[in-house]
């Protein structure tokens, strides 16, 4: 009952919430879609944990895509030891990463006081579940390793059994690992409680920031320099950056 | 928050009912089919035993309610201190028997089908019968077969139907290999405790845990690839072989990693502006007040 609870309500809840509550959010709070940045008030160590943390989760979040998406091609790829040794462990890399920048995060989080001006409930909810998430993933990947094989052998089949609506769940409720368990239920934890958290701006990554150009901050104290200027090409950097 | 109290319950109800619906034709399943599905691999009636113990008269060796328990979660049920599931897990070696995700009912029909398969002569239909370790080997031949069943353990040759090499869930203590999974039980002795080639050709050709059932199910292993795999553990089923798993390189070149991504992170954003433009006038009169 529990196992049925946990692996197929849970799943189904957790998207219907994630489908509906986002698109309320984006049509009715569209302004709220963000993680209301705090790098104005403290930037220096937002550095530090900001970037490992997200470079770790980009990573993490696309390796368990393709292990979803292309599992056969996984394996394959799995199939020489020194591949899967590269994998296992760039993974666990990322996994550190993520976990070390969430643990500066937190730490910026406690010890700022203009930051915790900004901070509300949903953000320990978020870090909580965060770190369940990264501490149970970076002990499935430990004590039962060569998960990214076993991921593409019987996870898989699972996930795809809950997206067509016929759910499988012989194999994830009797595998004998209690941290892969945690790491699906919180994972699906996640998804539900993405349109009530700052998670919600992963879904509006901007991502023409690649390719836009600079924009020029101007003060405009001395308007005949302004008029003047030959500093105003498109796309040129500005000098005090 | 924005979302009202009253229409999260809505629609979180909406779908329990949804999942309600979806879970219910759960199809009555018949004795023998799943007796062949679910016990077979690992136990006959009356044949003697195989992986597990021989099941003929269980029916009448162990009550009803002894059998669900144990059927439904072996482990759970040994712990609870049960002197009678303690000694059977003992005198099996301590192989875990997999915890059966079947119905009360399910249960019942098989031990219904044991109970009559055990009365009279054993049908013809119960699974394989007991091991038959004659079959010869030549020397050369075998070498060949061991180190093709090596590849295939290792996922250096794939499997024909493409399932996931042994590795991945399995560990065995074996000359140079590297560590292996430590998802499912280690395989270094498994070759005696399964009863030799019979009882693993019988596992790996329906395999009896839902988990590798599961991995296998679209992709089974050829007989080829099993005889290679039988006669591979059977030659890494060896007293001599050293006891300790291999070292887990994951901590290792994980923290390696980690100081590479963090020094390229430092790297690509070394010109990033530390100081806010104005932090020198700030100073100035902060000096100046002060």
């Amino acid at each position: 009952m529990l196992n049925q609870l946990l692996f197929i309500a849970l799943p189904y809840v957790a998207l219907a919430t994630f489908l509906v509550g986002s698109i309320y959010r984006y049509l009715y709070k569209g302004f709220k879609v963000s993680s209301l940045s705090s790098q104005f008030l403290e930037g220096r160590t937002l550095f530090f944990g900001s970037q490992p943390f997200h470079w770790g989760l980009f990573f993490l979040f696309f390796g368990h895509l393709i292990a979803f998406l292309f599992p056969s091609t996984l394996i394959a790829w799995n199939g020489h030891t020194v591949r899967l040794l590269i994998i296992e462990c760039a993974s666990f890399a990322f996994g550190i990463s993520a976990l070390w920048g969430l643990l500066a995060l937190v730490t910026r989080r406690l010890t700022n006081k203009r930051v915790q001006m900004v901070t509300n409930k949903m953000d320990v909810v978020v870090y909580l579940v965060l770190f369940i998430q990264i501490v149970s993933g970076l002990c499935v990947a430990y004590f039962n390793r060569w998960g990214s094989n076993w991921f593409a052998a019987f996870l898989t089949p699972y996930l795809r059994s809950i997206f067509v609506f016929d759910p499988q769940i012989d194999a994830i409720s009797t595998v004998n690992s209690v941290w892969l368990k945690i790491h699906v239920v919180s994972a699906f934890s996640i998804i539900a409680i993405i349109p009530f958290t700052r998670f919600v701006h992963f879904l509006v990554y901007p991502v023409d920031y690649l390719w836009r150009s600079y924009q020029q901050v101007i003060w405009n104290w001395d308007r005949r320099s302004i008029r003047t200027s030959r500093a105003h090409s498109y796309g040129k950097k500005s000098l005090n950056n | 928050m924005f979302m009202k109290g009253k229409s999260i319950i809505k629609t979180i109800s909406i779908f329990s009912l949804f999942v309600a619906t979806i879970q219910l034709p759960l199809a009555a399943q018949n004795g023998e089919a799943t007796f062949k599905q679910s016990c077979g691999v690992c136990h006959s009636i009356g044949k003697g035993k195989l992986v597990g113990p021989d099941l003929k008269d269980v029916n009448k060796r162990r009550s009803e309610e002894w059998i669900l328990k144990f059927v439904k979660g072996s482990q759970a049920f040994i712990k609870s201190g049960d002197a009678d599931a303690k000694a059977i897990f003992d005198e099996y070696g301590g192989m875990v028997m997999p915890d059966q995700n079947l119905s009360d009912d399910a249960i019942k029909s098989v031990i219904a089908y044991v109970a009559e398969q055990s009365g009279g002569a054993v049908s013809a239909s119960v699974a394989e019968a007991t091991p038959s370790q004659t079959e010869t080997k030549d020397t050369a031949n075998l070498a060949d077969l061991i180190l093709k069943g090596r590849l295939y353990f290792e996922g250096n040759t794939a499997f024909k139907n493409g399932g996931a090499s042994c590795i991945s869930c399995h560990n065995v203590n074996y000359k140079d290999m590297i560590a292996g999974g430590v998802l499912a039980k280690d395989l270094t002795n498994c070759y005696a405790r399964l009863g030799g080639d019979a009882g693993i050709s019988g596992l790996l050709s329906s395999p009896p845990f839902p988990a590798m059932t599961q991995a296998f199910k679209n992709n089974p292993l050829t007989q080829d690839e099993i005889k290679a795999l039988s006669a591979f553990l059977q030659d890494v089923d060896n007293p001599q072989a050293p006891q300790t798993a291999g070292m887990n390189p994951l901590l290792i070149g994980g923290l390696i990693g980690f100081m590479i991504l963090f020094g390229l992170i430092l790297l690509v954003w070394n010109k990033r502006k530390i100081r806010s433009v104005k932090s020198d006038y700030h100073g100035r009169q902060i000096k100046t007040i002060n």
